[in-house]
């Protein structure tokens, strides 16, 4: 099955990461501040809740505080949905966002974030309707606030592109604490709740801590995680080679028997004879990935031919280091007949190089990868890089 | 035509004693000593009608309501 990468549903979305990478970021971003406010948030409620005061910190203000704080909560899972979206496009529309389990890149952790959305939704709405439904259903509605944390945190950790980054880790961990300590309070302190209400919610609260924190040792903090929770191992490639360093989980489908060919494959076979730019043409060719070497370096090759009459050779070595069950690619290198170059940028399928051959050329390269031979085909169109 | 009358009326049932009333609207609510509201006045001074709407607002058990007196 040849599947072009830009349309690949379980890939899409990483590939417009590569892509939009201004939206990537502020995805990822806005994601990490609404878990922190949203936690702000929770803790505040239980100030109100447990009636905690001082002299200076009356009780109206751990609710104004609280209200206020779900607004700004809400607006930052708002930029965090809207730039998923933009970014991702092909898969995941406005309407995977509030229906959940039904978008085809990773549905579990994303119908989770949709499921804690509209939990989200539905405590600002009766919130902001309480004296219209009354205490009673406000009040129902409220505890599921309880609810959506874990699910935003599940959501956060099993769809994030940062999980290993120690420092999200760290956030999310101290967020954790502040919650279950949060919570904890307000099972001991609160009023208005039967004992063996409480007890259960306790032992829940115990169990669903050990849940996620056993989740994410098994899951997502191990190596290989992207490639389990369904994105394939091309497009990994892909992403590996975004040069600002994003971290996706290797794809090492090849164990390297030989270091990859730097060389073109048919290397010696041709040598002068370059396509006059400019021109566009199609090419075929296979991509190959070494396994991390002790150092933990990794390099994807791919190695096409031009379709023109002389089957010009053209490779490209995109190379890294595996780090924190990710990989990070800090170069490209391009191979064009006898001449080299370097990569410049990377965009779904799309590479674009920089070549001397000899004067200056660009080439864009337009790639569809066959995931389960590691078959390339498409097209590269040369034109004079003069203006560079 | 004359502007409306409100008096603030406490459900001591739904009412926890949590006493955010208080804290909003010292000028006519005090508490008892087991914290519960104790309303001074049968009706909310023409200025004061605002905070006593946000304090009613406010009230964690929404046992706290401004109610028009009808003339
Ligand atoms: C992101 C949205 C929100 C979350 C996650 C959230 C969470 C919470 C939590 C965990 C509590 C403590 C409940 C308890 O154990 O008794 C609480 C209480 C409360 N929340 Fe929210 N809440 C949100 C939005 C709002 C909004 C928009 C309002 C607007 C009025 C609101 C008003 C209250 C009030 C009045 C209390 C009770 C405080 C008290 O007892 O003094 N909440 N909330
Ligand atoms: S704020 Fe509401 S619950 Fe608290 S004391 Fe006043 S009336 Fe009672």
């Amino acid at each position: 099955m040849t599947t072009a990468l830009v349309t690949n549903p379980a890939s899409a979305h990483l590939l417009g990461a590569v892509g939009g990478t201004a939206l990537w970021y502020l995805t990822r971003a806005s994601g990490v501040v609404a878990i922190v406010l949203l936690s702000a948030t929770l803790i505040l409620g239980v100030v109100a809740s447990v009636g905690w005061t001082t002299e200076r910190w009356p009780r109206f203000v751990s609710q104004d505080v609280h209200r206020n704080l779900s607004l700004l909560c809400i607006v930052f899972v708002g930029v965090h949905v809207v730039t998923t979206v933009l970014d991702g496009f092909v898969p995941i529309g406005f309407v995977d966002a509030v229906l959940p389990f039904r978008s085809s890149y990773r549905p579990i952790y994303l119908g989770l974030g949709a499921l804690g959305f509209d939990l989200l939704l539905a405590v600002l709405v009766t919130s902001a309707l309480r004296h219209r439904i009354g205490y009673g259903s406000w009040r129902f509605v409220h505890w599921l606030a309880y609810l959506s944390w874990p699910i935003a945190l599940i959501h956060g950790l099993g769809s994030g592109t940062d999980t290993p980054l120690p420092v999200v880790l760290f956030v999310e961990a101290a967020c954790t604490a502040a919650v279950l300590a949060a919570f904890a309070w307000r099972l001991t302190t609160g009023r208005s709740l039967p004992i063996a209400r409480r007890a259960a919610a306790g032992i829940a609260a115990v169990v669903v801590t050990l849940a996620i924190a056993g989740f994410a040792a098994v899951g997502p903090l191990r190596p290989r995680w992207s490639h389990r929770s369904g994105t394939s191992a091309a497009v990994l490639a892909q992403i590996a080679a975004h040069f600002a360093g994003t971290t996706a989980a290797p794809a090492a489908t090849t164990p390297a028997t030989a270091p990859a060919a730097t060389t073109p494959s048919g290397s010696g076979t041709s040598s002068g004879q370059l396509p006059a730019v400019p021109f566009t043409t199609q090419l075929t060719g296979r991509q190959t990935q070494t396994s991390p070497d002790a150092q933990g370096n990794i390099q994807i090759t791919l190695g096409m031919h031009l379709q023109d009459a002389s089957t010009t050779p053209l490779t490209i070595v995109l190379t890294g280091q595996e780090s924190g069950g990710g990989v990070s690619l800090s170069s490209g290198t391009v191979t064009y007949g006898t001449y080299s170059g370097s990569v410049i940028g990377l965009n779904g399928g799309t590479v674009t190089c920089s070549v001397q051959a000899p004067g200056p050329v660009n080439l864009v390269v337009q790639l569809q990868i066959n995931q389960q031979s590691g078959a390339l085909s498409g097209t590269v169109t040369g034109s004079s890089g003069g203006d560079r | 035509m004359s502007r409306p009358r409100y008096k603030l009326v406490v459900d001591p049932i739904a009412c926890d004693g949590a006493g955010v009333c208080a804290e909003l609207l010292p000028e006519m609510i005090s508490l008892d000593p087991w914290g519960f509201p104790i309303i001074h006045g049968a009706e909310v001074p023409p200025g004061l009608v605002d905070l006593a709407r946000r304090a009613t607002v406010s009230c964690p058990r929404l046992a706290l309501t401004l109610v028009r007196i009808e003339s």
